[in-house]
């Protein structure tokens, strides 16, 4: 025992050592630019490798699909362009006293890759800088729109970049909210009532959607209301003709397996507060399908648990049917 | 909202309060004891008990007498041969005799598992995790839907025809048999005769989940003609007006009501839901705030229901809808 004294001696006072380097105050925590560069390298590296293990195992989907390239636009012009800049706006100036520095991604992006340490970024965030985790860890679906428009920053010209964000709501979901944009839902065949809980909910966060979440975190009462009045027009579109198989399971639901009929709830006699199918844009309803399963009640919105229950048993490639049958 | 969780809140409570001691008394309730038979197999299951109980009882005396005897009786020399017939009489004829004649009797009881004789009266029963979908066949063949209420005819024979759609349930109504278990892909046959008018209670009693202890189902056995006026009615469909709410907020997609909404066959067919006495598979009893608890909250009163919370509802929707299922008589 006498044999380790020293060791164990040492180890407690390396232990109390530490203890007292934050204690001295001598860890620079100011974020005023020009500080030692030790510690932004100690703690770059630890950023760099966390990253890198997140990232380990990640199956990176196709980034190609229309529409994620504009639906990250969006978000990255309302949330991050302030600090990293975009094709038509260097960062705001209070992104110069940021220490680290946040980088300009429209520059910086064409050295970084692969896309799944860029999704790590995005979705975790990084401790001890200014960049935040996505609002929602359960939409991935969502981080990777970002990661594809990320992608295709570098190339991006400014009147292209401009085109694409312009114009707030109208951008994603159209001027009369018809819909501009593969995967956003169109707002129009809506009711005041539906728009305003999905609002409300994205507002309270008990709806998971970190662009929805940022989007209308800052809305008032009166200003949803409007935003309802605006867009629920309850415009009737008609539906295309989708399979024989979905059209089944929309009139009569597969009672044997327990998924019933969906006009029970998006039908002509359904109450106002359920939202409308008849013209919804289809990859936004094949989506919603996938969150109502994978995340059950966690989902959100007003109704969301009732919706958990309905998906249960449904299959992949019946959820692209009855999207397909419902959307444009 | 709050209100409405306040409420539930107090009647788990008046639930406890109301369970504990009946959980205590249920051996002394006829209502569920196999002690108590209504019907000709829980009559014959009962003899059995008593019948075993009491012979065991005479056996257990004997044995114990003839111990008690060989440790503190006098000690007296016997004869070989008394030793002899002792082990004979009292280890080897006695058991096969007492044994053999259990034998005749137990087997006695057994049913006619052949079934060739046609029943009274055919019901279809599928279990399903936590309710028992009820379907009565009637003289024309016509199936009649209803759910977690058994009614029959006292005198006739029934069969059931037992099945499942997810786990292993078993049908048990104490008062008026024995048990039979429903597995998802057979049907088993099980045949009950009662004999006693009542309101019995049935269970489900082979564990199937979180909700296993409120599955269970009323059972009425009426005279024959009052049956017959119940089946009749059961068959007839829903006359209540006002149903806009309920086909709005969209039960109809779980629910049928013949005559207003016939969509949906996830659930319990509520058709004449009002002519029932309990909500929930014999979970509540049916009334208007028990039914509105219900509608805000059923996972909190019975636990893994695949029943949805409507608690988002505005209270005059809800309202609507209760008074309208009240009104399916």
């Amino acid at each position: 025992m006498t044999d380790l004294r020293p060791y164990v001696i040492g180890v407690g006072l390396s232990l109390l050592g530490l203890g007292f380097v934050p204690l001295s105050g001598l860890i620079p925590s100011s974020a005023v630019p020009g500080q030692p560069a030790l510690f932004d390298w100690y703690f770059n590296l630890a950023a760099q490798q966390s990253i890198t293990l997140r990232s380990v195992g990640l199956t990176v989907p196709s980034l190609d699909t229309p529409g994620m390239v504009e639906r990250g636009a969006g978000h990255y012009d309302m949330v991050c362009a302030d600090c990293h800049g975009s094709p038509s706006a260097p960062a705001e100036q209070f992104a110069d006293n940021l220490s680290p520095n946040p980088p300009l991604l429209v520059e910086r992006m064409a050295q970084w890759h692969p896309e799944a340490r860029v999704f790590a970024t995005v979705k975790h965030g990084i401790r001890r800088t200014a960049m935040p985790g996505w609002p929602t860890q359960m939409r991935d679906d969502e981080v990777w729109d970002m990661v594809a428009f990320l992608m295709a920053l570098p190339d991006m010209e400014a009147k292209d970049y401009e085109r694409i964000v312009a114009g707030g709501c109208t951008g994603c979901h159209g001027v009369d909210g018809q819909g501009a944009v593969p995967g956003t839902p169109r707002l129009d065949i809506q009711t005041p009532g539906y728009i305003e809980a999905a609002l409300r909910a994205f507002r309270e966060g008990t709806r998971e959607s970190g662009t929805m979440m940022a989007a209308a975190r800052t809305l008032s009462d009166a200003e949803i209301e409007d935003l309802g009045a605006l867009y629920g027009r309850d415009d009737a579109v008609p539906v295309g003709s989708g399979s024989a198989e979905a059209a089944t399971i929309v009139r009569l639901g597969i009672p044997a397996r327990d998924i019933p009929a969906c006009d029970s709830c998006h039908g002509a006699e359904a109450r106002p507060g359920y939202p409308r199918l008849d013209g919804q844009d289809a990859g936004y309803l094949q989506n919603q399908l996938k969150l109502f399963k994978e995340l059950g009640p966690e989902r959100g919105g007003p109704n969301g648990h009732i919706m958990a229950e309905v998906v249960r048993y449904l299959e992949e490639d019946e959820m692209e049917a009855l999207a397909d049958f419902y959307g444009r | 909202m709050r209100r409405a969780r306040l409420n539930i809140a107090g009647r788990s409570a008046r639930l406890a309060s109301a369970t504990l001691p009946a959980i205590v008394l249920a051996a002394c309730s006829p209502e569920q004891s196999a002690l108590h038979p209504a019907g000709v197999d829980a009559t014959e299951l009962a003899n059995l008990f008593w019948f075993m109980t009491i012979g065991g009882a005479v056996v257990w005396c004997v044995i114990m007498g003839a111990a008690i005897y060989a440790v503190v009786g006098k000690r007296r020399p016997r004869s070989e041969r008394f030793a002899d017939r002792f082990v004979f009489f009292g280890g080897v004829a006695f058991p096969t005799i007492g044994l053999a004649a259990l034998l005749v009797f137990g087997l006695a009881l057994l049913p006619d598992w052949r079934g060739t004789d046609a029943p009274d009266l055919r019901v279809s029963v599928v279990a399903e995790q936590f309710w028992w979908r009820l379907a009565y066949e009637g003289e024309d063949g016509v199936r009649i839907a209803t759910a977690n209420e058994v009614h029959l005819p006292v005198g006739a024979t029934v069969e059931f025809a037992l099945t499942s759609t997810d786990v292993i349930h078993s049908f048990w109504i104490p008062a008026l048999g024995g048990k039979m278990d429903a597995i998802p892909g057979r049907t088993n046959l099980l045949r009950l005769t009662p004999t006693k008018q009542g309101i019995y209670r049935g269970v489900c009693a082979e564990f199937c989940g979180t909700s296993h202890a409120l599955m269970a189902f009323p059972v009425m056995v009426h005279e024959a003609a009052d049956f017959a006026t119940w089946l009749a009615a059961q068959r007839q469909p829903a006359t209540a007006s006002g149903a806009d709410a309920f086909v709005a907020a969209g039960c109809g997609a779980c629910h049928v009501v013949r005559g207003v909404s016939e969509a949906g066959s996830v659930g319990p067919d509520l058709t004449h839901f009002a002519s029932r006495r309990s909500i929930g598979a014999g979970t509540l009893e049916l009334t208007r705030a028990n039914l509105d608890d219900w509608l805000i909250a059923p996972t909190h009163i019975k636990p893994g229901v695949r029943m949805p919370s409507f608690a988002t509802l505005p209270d005059a929707e809800r309202t609507a809808i209760v008074d309208f299922l009240l009104e399916l008589k």
